[in-house]
């Protein structure tokens, strides 16, 4: 039978508070004996099931919504935006490379649209998985419709650096006259920096070049307001009408 | 010989389990609507609202993007989402420590009970029992075994835990080793999320 001693360090092992010598002893002993083992593994679920002690709280209502339309958004064919439209307008010569990066990111996006649409088309009864293929790209942030704005979405793409960011936006009504849309990153503390203004098409649709001093990993959530044309706001003076955050 | 554990094949989890793996419509939706209130309830007990809602936002993306990665064979879906929910929380927690004035997040000790709101009147039953059976296995655990337990839980050090709550770090080690020690013991071999 094995020692208190012993007992005492699986309750450390579950807990992770094991010195490494402590460890080096429990993990000889526990490699020579199965009980001790199988006494291992249930403290280590006796552990987990501290969860069920938080309690069972409702969730806010709209919140359902929000994981359901990040994990599944709605499938939108991909529209070409009017280039008066586009977010880079009036940019200096050193973002031309960046627009054109823009242009080709388009295209590969259309181009992804289109072969998403095709086998939907044949595969209509896969839809679930190709909605993954659409959703799984591995450097994306969706941005949902907030309430004003439940039929907009947006995508906030980027490369590995996080330095080459583009934010697609597809079913947002076009700004009030003289105001603008405006997206703002914003680090966990709450502290936020102005990513981009832009406007919207006829239909909605817009292609933004984000410019940030910092990788866009660095953020935790993306907003996107409505803000007075000209002004060059510290923070949003509107409720968001696009909202989305950083996967872990 | 007959098993007794017979109910596995129709447990709630069971099943969403199988249909998230296979991409079926509604099964993220059906495992939120399962597991949220706990989830939810984790976030909030260190979390103010806007950041808990954030946490499972991205708690239940991470099940939903890493769905292919679970495997019912190796535990409960349960028990693997409630996992993910609390290594989202301790990181959380972990990265705001660094900047305490900023992040001012800490786990509520005196929010045994739901802090806010109405227990969820649609947790499924299989849940409610098994919370009921932990309520009761925890009822034989003195008060500072249980805080000390839950700091620990959400990932606390035991310095950490030491200087929450005013005790000396050995007293913190003894206490919480033999929390769980005692809550092994009067969960017998019902493993509630297994």
């Amino acid at each position: 039978m094995a020692s208190p001693d012993i007992h005492d360090l699986i309750g450390g092992y579950a807990l992770d508070d094991l010195n490494e010598a402590e460890a080096r002893e429990l993990e000889a002993v526990l490699a020579r004996d199965p009980a001790l083992r199988r006494e291992a593994e249930a403290v280590r679920q006796a552990l987990e099931t501290l969860a069920l002690d938080a309690g069972a709280q409702t969730p806010p209502p709209g919140l359902r919504g929000r994981v359901l339309a990040v994990a599944e958004p709605p499938r939108r064919r991909w529209r070409m935006p009017s280039w008066p439209m586009l977010g880079f307008a009036g940019m200096s010569t050193v973002g031309a490379a960046a627009v054109a990066a823009v242009i080709v990111l388009t295209l590969r996006i259309g181009d992804l649209q289109q072969t998403v649409d095709n086998m939907q088309n044949e595969l209509s009864a896969q839809s679930a998985a190709l909605v993954d293929i659409y959703t799984t790209q591995p450097h994306s942030v969706t941005l949902h419709g907030m309430p004003g704005a439940e039929d907009a979405w947006a995508q906030l793409m980027f490369d590995d650096a996080g330095s080459q960011v583009m934010l697609v936006v597809d079913g947002l009504h076009a700004p009030r006259h003289e105001h603008v849309y405006h997206l703002w990153l914003v680090h966990e503390s709450g502290d936020r920096v102005s990513g981009a203004n832009f406007s919207t098409d006829h239909a909605g649709s817009a292609v933004v070049l984000v410019v940030s001093d910092h990788p866009v990993h660095v953020f935790h959530k993306f907003e996107v307001t409505e803000e007075p044309m000209h002004e060059s706001p510290s923070g949003p003076t509107g409720p968001a009408m696009l909202a989305g955050t950083m996967p872990q | 010989m007959t098993s007794e554990r017979t109910e596995p094949a129709e447990r709630p989890d069971a099943i969403l389990g199988r249909r998230l793996v296979r991409n079926e419509p509604d099964a993220l939706g059906g495992v939120y609507d399962l597991l949220s209130p706990t989830v939810w309830s984790m976030a909030r007990r260190a979390f103010p609202q806007a950041v808990a809602e954030d946490v499972v936002q991205d708690v239940f993306m991470q099940v939903w993007t890493r769905r292919h990665q679970f495997d019912e064979s190796r535990g409960s879906l349960a028990a693997w989402v409630l996992r993910i929910a609390r290594n989202r929380i301790t990181d959380t927690i972990r990265a705001a420590s660094a900047r305490p004035q900023l992040y001012p997040y800490e786990v509520d000790l005196d929010a045994r009970q739901p802090a806010d709101g109405e227990p969820a009147p649609w947790e499924h039953a299989w849940l409610t029992e098994r919370r009921q059976k932990l309520c009761q296995a925890i009822q034989g655990l003195n008060q500072t075994e249980q805080d000390v337990l839950w700091l620990a839980y959400f990932g606390y050090t035991q310095s950490e835990i030491s200087k929450r709550l005013d005790v000396p770090l050995g007293t913190v080690k003894t206490r919480t080793r033999a929390g769980l020690r005692k809550l092994r013991e009067r969960l017998g071999d019902q493993d509630l999320l297994g």
